[in-house]
């Protein structure tokens, strides 16, 4: 079982369009894989069309024997599953303060799931917080989406020093462009600038495409009603992308 | 849950009284197949499980599924390999490579026809359940035998969503009246292919009653070794995977231990006749084994030594592989040959015929089974007791080959007659002989690995020479092998006092006594 996470401190960057398409791509490839919406916006239960909610709120899911098993949703998709969001999630961080290991208690709580599962994908909500510290110490990977601009480059400095801070050797961060505009210079030219720097920077980009907001009208992954657009493409090279990183 | 369908329901009808019942989306029907593989000893379905290849409109997914719940333990998009290892790496490869080691996958049968996929649907359009309806269905287990299977209907649950699976279920029952199948189509497809899952095992399966006569055992002894060399004589041939030869190697080395302690028991003539036949095949299927041990054991080769150096080692493998090539070619000329067909065919009429018909059987083959198989397990189990105790630290390699022998013959017998026998102390006995045969059976393979290695390296002229550096991993591995042997060696002591620990004797006193 690989544990991904999607994050950004920034909201509205496309951290959830990431875990969507990418867990989608994984699913259809034969995988067996689960997202767990960590977001109480739920924006990743809206897109699968399931209802926000799990039993007995955040309290059961953290402390009650199940685990998590028992609140997990299929979706349409085969192999493709869902433990959704619940508007309890916006206490998670209360939550978590008052277990004895908040960092590790996700991880703890995944590791069940290692038979069923080969990749679990957690949507972040954003801002540093306890369960933001608690996913990076469950995943392996953190897929940082990044727009390009200034003020996003600064964002990504204060994850690394997080993570220097912090001590977490075992995460790797992949940082990867996202909602790129190649009409405006100064996307271009950090797309260009910034991996001479952060030389881990994935390569593919995900272009700024209006059939990636569409996925809110139709509530389906971009790959389930549009395989072919340039968006739909590049989210599965970068799938391919960090399965290589996950090999290697 | 699975449902027949009857031919007077139109799909037209179905799907307008399933539109009745919830919101339905239905895909178009589809041209496929579904196949299912297992090993030749079904080591799938001895796990619970089935591999299940899945071909809609040519394109092809694998699926590990449980028997009887469906729940889906791995997938990838692609054909059934033939061996695990040929599986993309994940964790189906895993899973399957556990259990499948090096066996090969077989298709055992499968089905061809109309799938047609319905979801039914929440308020939100979201999917909550799956129908999936096979028409026009034809089984096969190959291009000649094909039969038509009545058309079918299941229900599949969408996790997280029971109670709509519950009521749609009720609605087939009760609304639609479908009769639920009697059989799952696995087993209706093992059916139809005339396979009986779990029909071979290469564990052995003698039943005896105590009061038998000796003769009518010893038959049936070799009737199922006969058997078991028949069974795995194609495969053998056609090499498979290693293991046919394997399994094969032993029925054969069961049937000549058993010749050889049964000696008395049986017409000396027939004796005479065979036992020097089963030695010849012995021999002649000898070094095919020899050079699989070798290519299983490879990566454990390329473990021993230093990273850098472990790559040297590849022209040994294909030379190896080549060696494997041409032997395993004779092998199956052998094993076409006249001579060999004759030997399987007379041993076999010998067999047909009950011993009481047979007047040549000796009369001590009308003994009760029971009492020979106390005494000849009492008297080789003294002898491995025995000749482990005489042997110490600055025994030679040679004393412990002896040994290796009688404990193998130990073994066989306890095998042969575990059924007569309370089946703990039995299986706690074979538990404990294991360990120590295992022990000697590592020291002797290190020993002839090392020696065939050394072999190898000084290969006779008719053969390229190895590149330098590859001889030199090769000295390096046999001395590594050696060291292994010393430790190995060492570890002997101990396993053999587990082995003859004082309950030993007491439990000959108590199960292998002279009169049962
Ligand atoms: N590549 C893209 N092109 C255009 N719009 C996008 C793209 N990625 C995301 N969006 C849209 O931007 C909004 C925020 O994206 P989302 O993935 O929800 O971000 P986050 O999860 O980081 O808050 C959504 O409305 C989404 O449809
Ligand atoms: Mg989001």
């Amino acid at each position: 079982m690989k544990i991904l996470a999607t994050y950004n401190i920034k909201g509205g960057v496309g951290k959830t369009a990431a875990a969507i398409n990418l867990a989608y791509l994984a699913a259809r490839d034969g995988a067996r894989t689960l997202v767990w919406d960590l977001d109480p916006q739920g924006a990743a239960t809206f897109y699968f069309r399931i209802k926000p909610k799990v039993k007995g709120g955040s309290e059961k899911l953290l402390g009650g024997k199940n685990g998590l098993e028992s609140s997990i949703k299929g979706t349409d998709y085969p192999q493709l599953d869902l433990l959704p969001a619940d508007f309890s999630y916006r206490h998670l961080d209360i939550l978590l303060d008052s277990e004895k290991k908040p960092t590790k208690r996700f991880k703890k709580l995944l590791a069940p799931l290692a038979t069923s599962y080969d990749y679990i994908f957690l949507d972040c909500p954003p801002s540093i917080s306890l369960v933001s510290e608690a996913v990076f110490r469950a995943a392996e990977i953190l897929l940082v989406p990044i727009i390009p601009t200034p003020l996003s480059l600064r964002t990504l400095e204060q994850i690394y020093a997080f993570e220097q801070d912090e001590g977490l050797e075992d995460l790797k961060i992949l940082p990867f462009f996202s909602m790129v505009d190649r009409r405006k210079s100064l996307h271009r030219e950090i797309v260009e600038s910034l991996p001479q720097q952060r030389p881990e920077v994935l390569e593919t980009e995900i272009p700024y495409a209006s059939e990636v907001e569409q996925m809110g009208i139709r509530r389906l992954p971009l790959a389930a009603y549009s395989p072919h657009c340039r968006a739909a493409l590049a989210f599965a090279e970068l799938w391919r992308e960090i399965q290589d990183h996950l090999i290697s | 849950m699975e449902y027949l369908l009857p031919e007077i329901l139109t799909p037209a009808s179905l799907h307008d009284q399933l539109c009745s019942f919830a919101p339905l989306k239905a895909e178009l029907p589809r041209e496929g197949c579904l196949c299912y593989f297992d090993s030749f000893d079904w080591r799938l379905f001895h796990q619970g499980l089935i591999l299940e290849e899945e071909t809609l409109d040519g394109s092809p997914a694998l699926r590990l599924r449980r028997l009887g719940n469906g729940s889906l333990l791995g997938s990838v998009v692609g054909h059934a390999p033939d061996f695990a290892e040929d599986l993309p790496p994940g964790a189906l490869r895993d899973t399957l490579k556990e259990i499948l080691e090096d066996r090969r996958l077989f298709p055992l049968a499968g089905v061809q026809g109309l799938f047609q996929r319905f979801s039914l649907l929440d308020d939100q359009q979201k999917t909550v359940a799956r129908l999936v309806v096979l028409t026009q269905a034809i089984g096969a287990d190959g291009p000649k035998n094909r039969w038509r299977l009545s058309p079918r209907l299941r229900s599949e649950p969408v996790r997280g969503y029971d109670r709509e699976l519950r009521k749609l279920d009720r609605f087939l029952r009760s609304g639609l009246c479908l009769e639920t199948a009697p059989e799952e189509l696995w087993h209706i497809l093992m059916g139809g292919a005339g396979r009986s899952p779990g029909d071979y095992s290469s564990k052995p399966d003698f039943r005896f009653d105590p009061a038998q006569p000796a003769g009518e055992a010893i038959r049936a002894i070799f009737l199922q070794l006969l058997d078991s060399m028949e069974r795995n004589l194609d495969g053998t041939i056609r090499d498979l995977d290693s293991e046919f030869l394997h399994d094969f190697r032993v029925a054969i080395r069961r049937t000549r231990a058993a010749l050889s302690q049964f000696k008395g028991l049986m017409p000396t003539t027939v004796v005479e006749r065979f036992h020097p036949e089963f030695a010849w095949l012995g021999t002649i299927t000898t070094p095919v084994r020899d050079l699989d041990v070798h290519l299983l054991g490879f990566d454990g080769y390329r473990n021993l030594l230093p990273p850098k150096q472990s790559s040297d080692l590849a022209p040994l493998r294909e030379r190896l592989m080549a060696h494997q090539r041409t032997a395993q070619r004779q092998l199956a000329e052998e094993l076409a040959s006249p001579r060999f067909r004759k030997i399987l065919a007379d041993w076999r009429a010998w067999l047909a015929k009950p011993p009481f018909v047979d007047l040549s059987w000796p009369e001590s083959a009308a003994l009760p089974v029971a009492k020979v198989a106390n005494a000849r397990i009492r008297r080789i189990l003294r002898r491995a007791l025995r000749e482990g105790a005489a042997i110490d630290d600055g025994s030679p390699p040679e004393d412990l080959h002896e040994l290796r022998k009688t404990c193998k013959k130990l073994r066989y017998l306890l095998e042969f007659f575990q059924s007569l026998y309370p089946h703990d102390k039995i299986s706690a006995l074979i538990r404990s002989l294991k360990e120590l045969q295992d022990n000697l059976g590592e020291f002797q393979d290190l020993e002839v690995h090392a020696q065939a290695l050394r072999a190898i390296a000084m290969m006779p002229t008719a053969e390229p020479p190895l590149p330098p550096e590859t001889l030199l991993a090769i000295g390096q591995l046999i001395e590594r092998l050696r060291e292994h042997q010393q430790q190995v060696r060492t570890e002997f002591a101990a396993r053999f006092a587990v082995f003859a620990a004082p309950g030993k004797r007491r439990l000959v006193r108590q199960h292998f006594r002279k009169e049962p």
